[in-house]
């Protein structure tokens, strides 16, 4: 019976990861947003409304419960931190596809006229934890994930 | 006498294209008789007088209510501008919204939209660019391209690439102004290519393409460029680099010039 019991306890974690995992916090993603401010300069980023997501991302207002998104000021800069709660399952999984859609996009522009920023956002990943989906593109992203990574798990 | 002749003959072959491009605030009637510029006919990249739209009184934010501008990094910096002042409580050219892409241009514009084109998104949706000013219902449209196609597809393709382009847009949204503005330079350092003479002759070109069209030529490069042609430093964002994107400063200029050479009717 033990045996069965940690089996079945072995599944569900397993079957949890391959969903990206649960989330055991409620983070706070403004907190995360400062938290990384604190480290680095973020002076040539600037935030967008949630007009600019719909606009920009195709990301709508409904599908949020709280999010950051931080993008370079200048044009050829890739630098750009997207972190988001989605307000459910659904809703984040229709973040993601934006997300991703994004992504692609930001690699197709830099891939012939900006090869470090190419590089860079190669180097970077969408990431979905339970209702949360982020992309990091920067420099320094490994950080600022791990920053990010504390808060949500 | 001689002396005399010649003065007078440099001063007519300088200030002639200027009047020329003056020519077309008169109106449609004028197209017959337009004679169009010759890139030949100027030594530097420079004209004595902007070409196109002339200054007019400063627009009110309804002027871009219905605008969208379409361009490359250099109008992707501008909608980035305009976003962080909206953001700020500011109005920044009323509620003009922007289709960007970086390394865009009016080549690749016309190619398929597929996994890995440069297409600008809508909503978060990449398409085409006759679409997407389709689904915004823009009655104003305004275009700055060609800083990625000169080098690549030469001078007169890329004046093709261009009018076809603006054919479609105007095939999917009838009626709609279009506003070609002239690609701005580079700063004097960067002399690979697209070099500014290429850019300033393209300029040339899509003017005559204009007039000979029926669409207004915005010269926002004129705003932008020193005595030489080059690109104003104080404008330039990446003097090490591309030298070619534009400063907050730069930006500044460029939108007070879009706001006092407006179109007459369209206000």
């Amino acid at each position: 019976m033990k045996r069965a019991m940690v089996w079945l306890l072995a599944a569900g974690m397993i079957l949890l990861a391959g969903c990206g995992g649960a989330p055991a916090k409620n983070a706070d993603l403004n907190a995360v947003k400062d938290a990384i401010a604190q480290k680095y300069d973020m002076s040539e980023m600037m935030e967008l409304s949630t007009d600019d997501l719909l606009d920009v991302y195709g990301i709508n207002a409904e599908d949020i419960k709280q999010y950051v998104a931080l993008v370079a000021k200048t044009g050829t800069s890739a630098d750009e931190i997207l972190l988001f709660e989605g307000t459910d399952a659904d809703a984040a999984a229709r973040i993601r596809e934006k997300v991703e859609a994004r992504y692609q996009a930001k690699l197709n522009e830099a891939k012939d006229y900006l090869p470090d920023e190419y590089t860079k956002t190669a180097a970077c990943k969408v990431e979905t934890s339970g209702n949360y989906v982020s992309m990091i593109v920067s420099a320094d992203a490994e950080d600022m994930t791990r920053i990010y990574q504390d808060a949500i798990k | 006498m001689k002396k005399w002749l010649m003065i007078l003959l440099t001063l007519a072959v300088a200030v002639w294209p200027a009047l020329a491009g003056a020519s077309e605030m008169k109106g449609d009637d004028q197209v017959g008789s337009f004679l169009p510029l010759d890139p030949a006919d100027y030594a530097a990249p420079v004209t004595p007088l902007p070409l196109g739209l002339q200054e007019s009184e400063p627009v009110g934010k309804k002027y871009f209510t219905d605008t969208v501008f379409i361009g490359d990094s250099i109008t992707l910096k501008l909608q980035r501008y305009v976003t962080e002042r909206r953001n700020a409580g500011e109005e920044c050219l009323g509620r003009a919204k922007f289709l960007t892409a970086g390394s865009l241009g009016s080549g690749n514009a016309l190619w398929k939209v597929d996994s890995e084109s440069v297409h600008p998104s809508y909503q978060g949706e990449k398409m085409r660019i006759e679409k997407a000013v389709e689904l915004m219902d823009a009655h104003k449209v305004y275009i700055m391209l060609g800083m990625n196609d000169v080098a690549y597809y030469g001078i007169e393709e890329s004046v093709e690439n261009m009018k076809t382009l603006i054919g479609l847009i105007l095939e999917s949204q009838p009626g709609a102004d279009i506003f070609v503005q002239s690609v701005t330079p580079r700063i004097a350092a960067m002399t690979s290519r697209p070099t500014n003479r290429m850019l300033f002759d393209y300029n040339l070109l899509m003017y005559n393409a204009c007039v000979e069209n029926g669409w207004s030529f915005v010269d926002v490069a004129y705003a932008m460029r020193d005595a030489n042609g080059n690109l104003n430093d104080l404008y330039c964002s990446d003097p090490e680099s591309m030298g070619m994107h534009f400063s907050d400063e730069g930006c500044e200029v460029w939108i007070d010039y879009l706001q006092t050479h407006a179109k007459e009717e369209s206000k």
